[in-house]
C-alpha cells in the first residue's frame, strides 16, 4: 500500500526559490545603474571645490573647450584667467583676459561649467565674451539630477 | 496493462539555468561599476540674444512671444498673443501678464499657454545679475517641460539691463 505522506528526498545545494530573489534584485540593480550612470569618462574640473547645478534634463556632452567658473578663479581649458570676485564686481560686459584668450584659437563650440553658486551676471559675461570671440554653439554644463 | 511505450514523466530542473543566471548578474554587476561612470552629465544649450538684433516671429502663430522675468519674490511672466477677436486685424497683439510665485504656478500658466499654441516653442528668460546658476538651470528645467509633457524648450537667456 501507498504511503499517504511520502518523505520527499532531500534535495541538495540551493533550493530553486532562494534563487529567484536574488536575481530580481540582480536584474533590478543592473537595470538602476545602467540608468544612473554614464559611459563617459568624468570631466575634469580646474579646481576639486566645484559643485555643478542640477538638472533634470537628459542631453548627452561631447568634448569641447571648455570656461570653468569656480569660486577662485574663471578657467579657460583649465589654465586660470581671471578672478572671480574681481570679475563679479566688475561692469564691463565681457571679460577681457578670457576674450584675448579665446581670439588667439577660437573655437566654434565651447562648454560653460560653472558652479552652483556663481551669480548669473558672470555666466552672462562668460557668455558675451564667448560670443564676441565668434563662439556660436554654447552649452552650459549640468549634472544630471538621475545621477547617483 | 501497461503500455510499452508511455511517456516518461521527467521533471526538467531549471536550477542549473537560475545558476547561470545568477553568476551571469554577479559577474555583470562589478564589471558596470568599474566601467561606468557614477556621475552623469547634462549639456543645456544656451541661445543668447543680442542687443542688436531683434529674435525674428514666428509668423502666424497665436502667440508671438513668452517673456519670463525672474524676480526676488518670484516671476513676472509677459506673452504677446494675437488677437482671437473677429473684429480684429491679424496684427492686433494682445498684451497678457502673470504674477507666478512659485515654479508649480508659473508651470500651470505655461501649459495653459501651450494648450493655447502648442507650436510655440521658444521663451525668453531674464534672470537677475544676483541669482545663482542653480536657479538659472531650474527655472530652464521647468519651462522647458512640465508634469504634462514639452511645454517651451527652446530658451532664450537675456540679461536684464
Amino acid at each position: 500500500m501507498r504511503r499517504l505522506f511520502r518523505k520527499r528526498p532531500a534535495s541538495s545545494g540551493l533550493m530553486i526559490a532562494s534563487f529567484a530573489p536574488i536575481i530580481d534584485i540582480f536584474t533590478i540593480l543592473v537595470i538602476a545603474i545602467l540608468k544612473s550612470s554614464s559611459t563617459q569618462a568624468p570631466p575634469q574640473f580646474s579646481t576639486s571645490d566645484f559643485m555643478l547645478p542640477l538638472s533634470s534634463q537628459e542631453r548627452g556632452s561631447d568634448n569641447r573647450s571648455t570656461i570653468d567658473i569656480a569660486k577662485d578663479g574663471i578657467y579657460y581649458n583649465r589654465k586660470k584667467v581671471a578672478s572671480t570676485t574681481r570679475w563679479k564686481n566688475m561692469k564691463e560686459p565681457i571679460i577681457a583676459d578670457l576674450y584675448t584668450l579665446i581670439l588667439l584659437n577660437p573655437p566654434s563650440k565651447i562648454q560653460l561649467r560653472a558652479d552652483e553658486s556663481i551669480p548669473w551676471n558672470l555666466i552672462d559675461k562668460a557668455l558675451m565674451t564667448a560670443q564676441q570671440a565668434g563662439c556660436t554653439e554654447i552649452e552650459l554644463l549640468a549634472q544630471s539630477r538621475s545621477s547617483f | 496493462m501497461p503500455r510499452l511505450f508511455s511517456p516518461s514523466k521527467t521533471e526538467t530542473d531549471i536550477r542549473p539555468s537560475l545558476f547561470s543566471m545568477a553568476s551571469l548578474m554577479i559577474i555583470l554587476l562589478p564589471t558596470l561599476l568599474v566601467s561606468l561612470s557614477t556621475q552623469k552629465f547634462t549639456a543645456l544649450p544656451l541661445s543668447v540674444a543680442t542687443s542688436q538684433s531683434d529674435l525674428p516671429q514666428d509668423p502666424g502663430r497665436l502667440i508671438q512671444k513668452i517673456q519670463l522675468i525672474a524676480q526676488d519674490d518670484g516671476f513676472d511672466l509677459r506673452a504677446a498673443v494675437r488677437a482671437t477677436d473677429v473684429r480684429a486685424s491679424t496684427e492686433d497683439v494682445e498684451q497678457r501678464k502673470w504674477n507666478p510665485k512659485s515654479l508649480s504656478e508659473l508651470q500651470a500658466i505655461l501649459q495653459s499657454l501651450k494648450k493655447l499654441d502648442p507650436q510655440h516653442r521658444r521663451i525668453e528668460l531674464q534672470p537677475l545679475p544676483s541669482h545663482s546658476t542653480a536657479d538659472v538651470v531650474r527655472w530652464m528645467d521647468a519651462v522647458s517641460k512640465g508634469k504634462e509633457g514639452e511645454l517651451f524648450p527652446e530658451i532664450i537667456v537675456q540679461s536684464q539691463k
